[in-house]
Order: structure tokens, then C-alpha cells, then sequence
């Protein structure tokens, strides 16, 4: 009974005033599960710089509140705020009595969201990654359903990729040099680690960093502000593992001035969701902080997160139409098991010195050495004069047959022996990679060298980072954050051989050079060497970055309105170092590259105007030019020092302005925003099966180094979230995004043909001009989505809840290549605007259409309860997502392999000769899908103690 | 007060509608469109050409082109090889185009060679008018002016197809006959070459 009493929802009522000449407002913040009182809690007076922390006896007290009507905020990581409305009375001190704070299931959600975001698929050129992970600790009803609810389908805030977001720890940036984005893997797997984060959307002030225009998260593992006690949880699952366990223990703050928190987990699966992906991850935290005085304290904290990971193929609805969503073409069985041929590792510890001074009651500074090391790796298999043997090479699908054309261009594809051998194809029969047809073919070799290897493409980091944060209240109004940050990196990357399949070892040289040339030569130092496991080949190659980072922000707070501003500068020196000296490209791969250097500046500002105290108008500018990645620099690092001379920043501006309602029964935000993104280069890297270098069809594949440069994004949409509480006990949610993310630019396309590589044309591209690519969409993300919730919390601490979500206008990944001009000229005539007689505008068009996926809806259930047992609390949290397992396309990209109007139109179609129509066939090189999962669950147990 | 909300729901909301765009804004690549295209796909191997719409004339000699093939690809040809006479000259007249009815009229062949030695006097050669009646009994009161184009030399393999290059014959009006004028000679043997035409284009 008593517990009843005390687990209400909302507060206590106000119960005492006493006779006292200070005005403020105190309260007693305890734990609803426990009643334990809860220290290092955060209250806060809503519009005002007033805030305060809990002491050991879970009490805050306010002193000097402005007398009136007024907002208090609760909260803490791991707890549902609490939003009280209150009334202070002139020269009393209002008690709000005990206010109990309940366990934030969202924190439990974010254990199931970390499976999506770490199967980023990023990293296979797709684009196509959620910024779930960085929403994760938004408490915004808007972003909560944007992590939670949409995650699993790719979407995107804003439509913004994840270079624009920052995703810090201890406010050192962790998204990598190398492609802007964070490496969720780093850190993945430790969610009771990571859950102290701060969050902030759009280009809204962080403290710690300037930032870009998708949002920033702050994870502070200082061990200090860690919650004392100890957590063991079990989780199974069908998404990209199968098993979790985690343990984490904090020791709170000891009367010597130490505290620790350390963490564990493990995750694996012999298969996940898709065929043959298995996987593997263990995590390891440890952060320690020694207390020296009111003024100094020194944190280290370590982070060893080790994750293996089977990756699945994008499939072509051929491939699919065959062997199911669920079908993976990268795996095979090796004496009975299953092994996948693509598999990427993350293996990079985390050190990190923190030094917290407190400089005055009002300054603090916060100083960080961060040093990185370790691997990342993606495997493939490589060969030298055999077949490919990837099981959906298109050789080896009956699409090859049916979709064949006589040398008058005529159609065969229906004729009987091609029919007969589609029927033969070696897919329908033999779909997964061949391990055994690869050694006992390495075994005829009578040289003892390996024709099909297993090799990863390996990137070997080492970054060093030093930055120092400032935070000062310079006054009651004013409030200044200042941050400089040093990084120094050297990535070495290179070609690691992992696997001889049964040889003595492989020859390394290059299978699309001419033979007879140097060109088939990787290292003109130590030509033709036989290589054997562990040995690096192919490329090998430095790549060092250099940055320089100061930003400065002033925030000021009225009692009307706040407003800041910002302003940043970083200094950017890349440069390429080849270890190889490369047979293509003699005299400009061996060596030190030029240094590239870039300077970058950006402001921001917005004011926030408080209508009511519980009404507000929220608005935000930025301005900032970006320096391209690293990975955009250098044309084609793998094999030269290139980098085109026109290669400049991005300019990013961005504005939004928001309409926000916070009551504790309402909170309700509609944002509108508009974001462009000008100028940006991007390079891309791809295995080609033709490289239309103008000449002839040449049947080879090769690897193809394309820039797009000169590319604007417009980004314009709008968000909504509304939250409201109906009942004590039901809550409803409704979130909204929709978006236009389109090109806005034609830009330019450039293709790196090595073979015609000569000592006097070290740097040899083909210009293909410009890309039609204005106003097509921007791929790999629902543009619009919609969700409607309702959550039950019944007060004997069991909740439940559910969601509906509808997701549109996902665009496919337009090539473009074939919106060059290039794509309409029949190049038999050589260098002439030739058109193929064939093509109309009509049928341009037609092809060229951007493929729009189907709509879809998600349900996903949630629930939850837990006990209090003695001195321990048990718990489980489930989730069902898709429930009605729905099957649907997360991304998908067009091949370049059917790279002219006559290709493209005869791989897709036919004239039906009694009609004259075009009939559509099945293409030999369609566009290739990536799928969300279909119905999964999410169970976890756990016990805090 | 009130206003003020209202005021900035309907910035948001307008910001966000006029920046919508459509599908049908996007304005892709342009293909040219084809006019003419002759790539003798109904020749009879080894006949005198007769490919409808063309003219095949004996201006000087009796020397004509011919029909061939070549696994399944028809090709016109010339050759002046055992004619026993001095001096060859032939015609190969296109069809009629009206120049009027489109702009920027551009031309493309392939022309190969086998045995040629002298490319000054063992010739083939573009001659276009724009005053031929298309009877051939009026030949000789049309103009007929020479536009200079890429043929085969004899540095080319003997049949390796040669693109013609971009003839423009977007500054004709009316209508425009164009013509393969070979010459050659049956009693020289220095002057008996092979010239085959194939995959004519006119495009715009």
C-alpha cells in the first residue's frame, strides 16, 4: 500500500512553506523502484540559467527564483524527466516534497537500437546509414520515434548523412577523419557505458563543439557521474546477433576521491537475420577517476570494443526472385561450416586522459589526450586467371541468357538455347561461394601458387588528439563555451592476405595490366613477390591528416529570450605517403604528396523566445565551409598521389525555426528546416566490369576511381512531435517528418582510367562532363514517415507499449555516370555526338527514371516490467518490430555496368515485334537492393543491484 | 500572444511548401534524334547495289557499287579492281532531305580500304547539292560541291572500319542529296583500291 502511495507518477503536492526571506524551491528526488534518494540528479527552473544538483541525501534547493509561475526539470541519465509546474511565492521557499523519478525505458530501447546502427552499411559505398545512433539520448518525442521507430528503416533526420552530426566522447570528436562518420563499433555493445549523453538537433549550441547542421552527442564516461551499484543483463535476439550478456559495475565516488566504473559484453551469432551473416563482439570499458580536490580531478578512461562481422550482399531482384530477401551471396560451406568472404573487423581501443579543473565556482576546464590505435578490415577473395567466384557473377544467372542480343542488335534471349541454358544456370544450383572449387584449384597449381586468395582491405589508424573545453559564466546573462582541438592521424592502409586457401603462396601483380607492361606491376620496388598470410600487397599506402580546430560561443540568457552565437576555424593539412611505387603510375605513387591544406570557418546563431513560459519560438542559422574528407581528397589513393587541383570545401547553410510547447501534459514541437550543402566532392571506388575508356568493349573487370565534384544538396522539410499524457497512465505520441532532399546541381564526373597511364600522363582521367543530375533525389532514406503511439505504464511497474509507422518516398542510388552525355553516344563513330538511331527522348526518359520504393508500414511492439527483490531489481524489457513482417527495401543503388543508352535499354528490354513495343525483361545488371529486417524481437533480462 | 504562434506556424509551414519540388522538373540528358540511318542490312552478297532510295551511278567507265556481306554485315563497295578500263568514277547517291524541317544536321559513316597505295588519285570522296532533282538523267545540271572528310589511309588495316568524323551539313537549306564519289582505275594497279561504305547516320 504505502508503495502505491509513493509511486505516483507526478510529485507529491506542494506541502510546507516555511517563513523564510529567500525565495526558492526545494524538493527530495528518490528512485521509484528503491526509494532510495538519488544524488547527482539535475534540477532545473525552466527559462532561467538556474540549475542544481542533488546532494547525498537526494535533496536540491533552490535559492533567488524569480517569483511566479515556473517550470522545474528532473532529470538524470537512465530517469524519466519530470517536468512540475510550480508557483513560487515571494520569500518562500516552495517544498515540493518527494519527487520520484522512474527508470527511462528509452534506455532500454537504446539496447535493441544499437543491433541497427551497427550494421552500418556505410561502409559499402551505399550511404545508406540511419543517424539512429546519434539520436539515441534525445529525449525529443520527434527523435525518439526518428532512433526508435525508424531506425530499422534507414531513416534519416533531415535527410542529412552522418558527417554532419558530431558524435563526441568526453568532447573529443569521434567521427574519423577518413569519411566524417563516427565508428559506432568503437564503442558498441557497451550501452550501460555510454549512456551518460547529452544531445543536441540541428545546428542548436553544443558546449563542447561547434558542430555541423544534423546535431551533436556528448558521452561522458567520467566515472564520477556514474550511478553506484552494478547491472547484469542477458539478451536474445534475431537481428544481427543472437546472444548478449553485459555486465557493468559503478563504484560511486569513495571517501578518498576514486571512482571506477567498469563494463563487459559480449555479442554473437552463428547467423543473424540474413543468411551467413555470423557474428562476433566483445567490448571492454573501464574508466577510473581519482578525486584530488574541490578544483582537480583526473579521469582515464579505456574502451575496447573488438567486433567481426559477416556482411550480407545487396542482391538484384533476380537474385532475390530466386533465393529469398533473406539470401546472402558472400558466404559458402568450408568443411561444414558456414564462411562468409566479407567480413569487416573493428579492432581500435580508446585511451583517454580527462583532467576536470574547476577553475572558479563559475569557470570550468576540461582538458582530453586521446590516443587511438588499431585495425579496421573488410575481406574479399581476390584471383589471378580463374573464374569469379562470386555465385551471382552475371555469367551465372539465367539473365545472362535471357537477356541476349545478336550482333544486329536483334533479340535471342527467347531463343531455345538460351532458354535451355538459363534453365542450366550455375546459380540455380550452386548459389554460394565455392570454397572447396577455390583450393582444389589451388591445388592444381604446380608452382604452389594460390589463384584464389582471401585477402582484407585493411585500414591501420593511429590518432592522437588533444583538446581542451572552457565553459564560464561570465555573468547571470552570459555564458561563454570555448574548445581547441589538435589531431594528428596516420592511417596506413594496404592489402593484408588473410587466407592462401591451401597454396604456398601468391604472386602480387596486378591481373588488368597489360601484360608485358609495367602496369601489371604493384610495386615496382620489389616487383612480382610472392607473398604469403600476413603478408601486405596490392596497394600500401600512408595517409596522414592534421587538423586544427577553435571554436568560441557565447550564450545569453533573458528572462524573454535566449539567444547565441557561434563561430569556428579549422585548419586542415591532408597528405598521401606510397609505400608501393605502383607500374601504372612510376613517377608519382612512391613517396610524399603534396601537402593539401584547407582552411575552414563557420558561424551560427539563434535565439529562442519565450511567447509564455510554456510557449516557445525557436530559431537557428548556420554558415560553414567543410573541408572534403580524406576520402574524398586523393583521386585514387590506393595507387597514386593525385588530387584534383579544383578540389574546394563544401559551403553548408543551414536554418530552421521551430514552434515548441512544453506543459506536463503536452509537449508538442513542429520545426520547419532548410539545409543546403554546396559544392561537395565525392569519390567513390567500385569494381566495373566494363571501363568504357572509349575504346572497345573490353570484358574485363577493373577497379574504377569516379569523383562527382561540384554537387549541391537541398535539404527542405519539416518535423513534428507531439507527446501528450492522457491519462496518468497512457501516453500518446505522434511524430511526423517530410522532407524534399534533392540534388541541386548538374555536377561534373571524372573518371580515373589507369591503363592509360604513360610517364608523361601521370594523371589520366576521362572528363565525362556533366551529370544531369539536378532535382533527382537524394537516395537511401524514407523522405517522409509518420508515427502514431500509445503507451501504458501501469504503477506496479509494468509498462507497455505500441507504434504504427508509415515510410515513403525512399529513392534509389542514381549512377551518374548514365546521366552524362556519354550515355546517349553510340562511340562506335569514336569522338562524335553520334545518338544510338534507336533512342528517343521518350525512352531516355523512361530509363533514366529514378526508382521510387514502395511505401511501407511498421508496427512495433514494446514492453516491459520489473521487481523489487530484496536489495536487487529484476527486470526484462521485449520488443517486437514489424510485427506484420513486412518486407521492405532500405536502399539500392544502379549499376554503371550498362554504361550507354543501347546497353542500358537492351539489358532491360526488347521490342516485341508483332507489338513494336518495348517488352522488359530481366536484366543481366539491375539495380542491386539492401533490405530491412522483417519481423524481429528484442528480449533483455536483466538485475541491478 | 497568440499571434505570435500563429505567425510562426505558418513561416514553418510555408517555408517548407515553397521549396517543394516535382518529378517532372528533372530535366535529364538530351538525345539527338536520328534522321536517316543505312546500314545495307537487306544486301544480296555480291550484286549490284540497289538498296532502295539510293542511286548507283557510273560516271565515267562502267565500274558501280556493289552489294556485299560479310558474316551477315551488308556493306556498300567499290572497287575499280579489273574493270579493264583507265579511269573509274561512281556515284552513290543518298536519298532527298529536307533541311528545313530541323537544325544542326550532322552526318557520320564508316568508310574502309583494302589495297590502297595512292590515296591523292585512288579517292573516295563526300559531294553534296542541294539542287539535284533526284533523277540521274538531270545529273549533270545539278552542282555538286566537295566537304571534306577523314577517309581510310593506307596506314589503316586493309577493311578496319574509319569513322567519317562529324560532317556538318547544318548550313544547307532545301533539299540536300549527298554522295560517295569513288575514283579509281582497272588498268593501274597502284589505283584499284577496295572503299566500303556502312552505318550512315544523319542525325540532328
Amino acid at each position: 500500500m504505502k508503495k502505491l502511495v509513493f509511486s505516483t507518477l507526478l510529485v507529491m503536492q506542494v506541502l510546507f512553506s516555511f517563513a523564510q526571506t529567500t525565495t526558492g524551491i526545494t524538493g527530495k528526488v528518490v528512485d521509484s523502484k528503491t526509494q532510495k534518494p538519488l544524488q547527482n540528479v539535475v534540477a532545473s527552473i525552466q527559462n532561467t540559467s538556474l540549475t542544481a544538483l542533488t546532494d547525498a541525501m537526494g535533496v536540491f534547493t533552490f535559492k533567488d527564483v524569480p517569483k511566479g509561475s515556473q517550470l522545474v526539470q528532473i532529470k538524470s541519465a537512465g530517469l524519466k524527466d519530470q517536468l512540475l509546474a510550480v508557483e513560487v511565492e515571494e520569500g518562500k521557499i516552495l517544498d515540493l516534497g518527494v519527487v520520484v523519478l522512474e527508470e527511462d525505458i528509452t534506455s532500454e530501447q537504446q539496447l535493441s537500437l544499437i543491433t541497427i546502427t551497427e550494421n552500418d552499411l556505410g561502409d559499402d559505398n551505399s550511404g545508406s546509414e540511419s543517424t539512429s545512433g546519434l539520436l539515441q539520448a534525445s529525449r525529443d518525442v520527434f527523435q525518439q520515434a526518428a532512433a526508435f521507430n525508424w531506425g530499422q528503416a534507414r531513416f534519416r533526420i533531415r535527410g542529412l548523412d552522418n558527417e554532419y552530426g558530431t558524435t563526441m566522447i568526453n568532447g573529443i570528436s569521434m567521427n574519423k577523419v577518413y569519411d566524417g562518420r563516427p565508428q559506432w563499433s568503437n564503442w558498441g555493445g557497451l550501452n550501460d557505458a555510454t549512456r551518460n549523453q547529452e544531445f543536441t538537433m540541428g545546428s542548436a549550441p553544443s558546449d563542447y563543439i561547434f558542430g555541423g547542421v544534423l546535431g551533436t552527442q556528448e558521452i561522458n564516461t567520467r566515472a564520477s557521474i556514474y550511478r553506484k551499484g552494478s547491472r547484469i543483463s542477458f539478451s536474445g535476439t534475431n537481428t544481427n546477433y543472437s546472444w548478449r550478456t553485459m555486465g557493468t559495475h559503478a563504484s560511486g565516488m569513495n571517501t578518498n576521491g576514486w571512482a571506477f566504473v567498469v563494463s563487459a559484453s559480449r555479442r554473437w551469432a552463428q547467423e543473424g537475420y540474413f543468411e551467413g551473416t555470423d557474428y562476433s563482439a566483445n567490448s571492454l570499458f573501464a574508466s577510473v577517476e581519482k578525486k584530488f580536490n574541490d578544483k582537480h580531478s583526473l579521469n582515464l578512461t579505456s574502451i575496447y570494443a573488438q567486433n567481426y562481422r559477416g556482411k550480407n550482399s545487396p542482391n538484384t531482384q533476380e537474385v532475390t526472385d530466386i533465393a529469398g530477401i533473406k539470401y546472402n551471396s558472400y558466404w559458402g560451406w568450408q568443411d561444414g561450416e558456414q564462411r562468409n568472404s566479407r567480413v569487416k573487423t573493428v579492432d581500435e581501443p580508446l585511451f583517454m586522459l580527462s583532467h576536470y579543473w574547476k577553475v572558479t565556482s563559475k569557470t570550468n576546464l576540461n582538458t582530453n589526450l586521446s590516443y587511438q590505435t588499431g585495425e579496421i578490415g573488410n575481406s574479399r577473395l581476390d584471383f589471378q586467371g580463374k573464374p569469379n567466384p562470386d555465385p551471382t557473377y552475371y555469367r551465372n544467372l539465367p539473365s545472362y541468357y535471357t537477356s541476349q542480343f545478336d550482333d544486329n542488335g536483334t533479340y535471342i534471349g527467347d531463343s531455345t538455347a538460351n532458354q535451355t541454358q538459363a534453365g542450366l544456370s550455375q546459380f540455380l544450383t550452386n548459389r554460394q561461394i565455392d570454397w572447396d572449387f577455390m583450393q582444389n584449384n589451388n591445388a592444381l597449381s604446380t608452382d604452389g601458387n594460390s589463384y584464389y586468395v582471401l585477402y582484407e582491405d585493411r585500414t591501420d589508424d593511429k590518432q592522437f588528439i588533444a583538446n581542451t573545453v572552457l565553459s564560464s559564466k561570465l555573468s547571470d546573462n552570459i555564458f561563454l563555451n570555448g574548445a581547441a582541438t589538435f589531431r594528428k592521424l596516420k592511417s596506413n592502409n594496404f592489402q593484408n592476405l588473410l587466407d592462401l586457401l591451401g597454396g604456398d603462396y601468391y604472386i602480387d601483380y596486378d591481373t588488368f595490366g597489360t601484360p608485358g607492361t609495367t602496369q601489371t606491376i604493384t610495386d615496382l620496388n620489389n616487383p612480382n613477390r610472392h607473398v604469403v598470410e600476413g603478408d601486405k600487397f596490392g596497394y600500401n599506402y600512408n595517409l596522414f591528416a592534421t587538423t586544427f580546430d577553435a571554436f568560441t560561443q557565447f550564450k545569453f540568457t533573458y528572462r524573454k529570450v535566449d539567444f547565441y552565437m557561434a563561430q569556428n576555424y579549422t585548419k586542415s593539412y591532408y597528405q598521401r605517403e606510397g609505400l608501393y611505387r605502383n607500374g601504372y603510375y612510376p613517377t608519382n605513387s612512391f613517396g610524399k604528396s603534396d601537402k593539401i591544406g584547407f582552411d575552414n570557418f563557420g558561424f551560427k546563431g539563434g535565439l529562442t523566445y519565450k511567447i509564455t513560459g510554456q510557449h516557445f519560438f525557436d530559431l537557428n542559422g548556420y554558415y560553414a565551409t567543410k573541408a572534403p574528407n580524406l576520402r574524398n581528397t586523393f583521386t585514387n589513393a590506393r595507387i597514386n598521389n593525385n588530387v584534383y587541383s579544383d578540389l574546394k570545401s563544401e559551403v553548408v547553410t543551414s536554418a530552421d525555426a521551430s514552434y515548441i510547447i512544453k506543459t506536463p501534459k503536452l509537449k508538442a514541437r513542429i520545426t520547419g528546416f532548410y539545409s543546403y550543402i554546396k559544392g561537395s566532392t565525392e569519390t567513390s571506388f567500385f569494381f566495373a566490369d566494363i571501363i568504357d575508356d572509349g575504346d572497345s568493349t573490353n570484358d574485363e573487370s577493373g577497379f574504377v576511381a569516379e569523383t562527382v565534384s561540384g554537387l549541391n544538396k537541398k535539404n527542405i522539410g519539416a518535423e513534428l512531435g507531439i507527446e501528450y499524457q492522457i491519462t496518468k497512465t497512457l501516453k500518446m505520441t505522434i511524430a511526423g517528418s517530410y522532407g524534399e532532399y534533392t540534388y541541386d546541381s548538374n555536377p561534373t564526373i571524372q573518371l580515373n582510367i589507369d591503363d592509360q597511364a604513360t610517364l608523361t600522363n601521370t594523371f589520366p582521367v576521362r572528363n565525362y562532363g556533366q551529370a544531369n543530375l539536378k532535382n533527382y533525389r537524394q537516395p537511401g532514406m524514407p523522405q517522409s514517415a509518420a508515427a502514431f503511439g500509445l503507451e501504458y505504464r501501469d504503477p506496479h511497474f509494468w509498462w507497455i507499449g505500441a507504434n504504427a509507422n508509415y515510410l515513403g518516398n525512399s529513392y534509389i542510388d542514381v549512377a551518374p555516370i548514365l546521366r552524362t552525355n556519354a550515355f546517349l553516344i553510340d562511340n562506335t563513330f569514336g569522338n562524335t555526338t553520334t545518338p544510338f538511331p534507336e533512342a528517343t527522348q521518350e525512352r531516355v526518359d523512361e530509363l533514366l527514371k529514378q526508382e521510387k520504393f514502395d511505401d511501407f508500414a511498421l508496427v512495433n511492439l514494446t514492453g516491459g516490467k520489473s521487481w523489487r527483490i530484496g536489495g536487487q531489481t529484476f527486470g526484462f524489457f521485449a520488443s517486437i518490430n514489424n510485427l506484420f513482417d513486412i518486407t521492405y527495401k532500405t536502399g539500392g543503388f544502379e549499376q554503371s555496368r550498362s554504361s550507354s543508352f543501347r546497353q542500358l535499354n537492351q539489358d532491360v528490354s526488347h521490342v516485341d515485334q508483332s507489338t513494336g513495343q518495348y517488352v522488359s525483361h530481366t536484366p543481366s545488371f539491375g539495380p542491386k537492393y539492401f533490405y530491412g529486417f522483417g519481423r524481429t524481437y528484442f528480449v533483455n533480462l536483466y538485475i541491478n543491484f | 500572444m497568440k499571434k505570435i504562434s500563429l505567425y510562426s506556424f505558418i513561416a514553418i509551414v510555408a517555408l517548407v511548401f515553397t521549396g517543394c519540388t516535382d518529378e517532372s522538373d528533372i530535366d535529364n540528358i538530351q538525345t539527338k534524334r536520328t534522321l536517316f540511318v543505312e546500314d545495307f542490312s537487306d544486301n544480296t552478297d555480291n550484286t549490284p547495289l540497289d538498296t532502295p532510295g539510293w542511286t548507283n551511278y557510273a560516271q565515267i567507265g562502267t565500274r558501280k557499287f556493289t552489294e556485299q556481306t560479310f558474316y551477315e554485315n551488308g556493306y556498300a563497295e567499290f572497287t575499280s579492281f579489273g574493270s579493264g578500263q583507265a579511269l573509274n568514277v561512281a556515284w552513290l547517291i543518298s536519298p532527298a532531305f529536307n533541311m528545313d524541317e530541323q537544325e544542326g544536321e550532322t552526318l557520320v559513316f564508316h568508310i574502309a580500304q583494302a589495297f590502297l597505295t595512292n590515296p591523292l588519285e585512288n579517292t573516295i570522296e563526300l559531294m553534296v547539292s542541294t539542287d539535284y532533282d533526284g533523277d540521274i538523267a538531270n545529273f549533270n545540271q545539278a552542282s555538286w560541291i566537295n566537304i571534306p572528310i577523314k577517309t581510310p589511309t593506307p596506314n589503316d588495316d586493309y577493311y578496319e572500319n574509319v569513322s567519317s568524323g562529324e560532317v556538318d551539313l547544318s548550313h544547307f537549306t532545301g533539299t540536300l542529296h549527298f554522295a560517295f564519289k569513288a575514283k579509281g582505275s582497272g588498268t593501274n594497279n597502284a589505283l584499284d583500291a577496295t572503299f566500303q561504305i556502312d552505318n550512315i547516320r544523319l542525325f540532328y
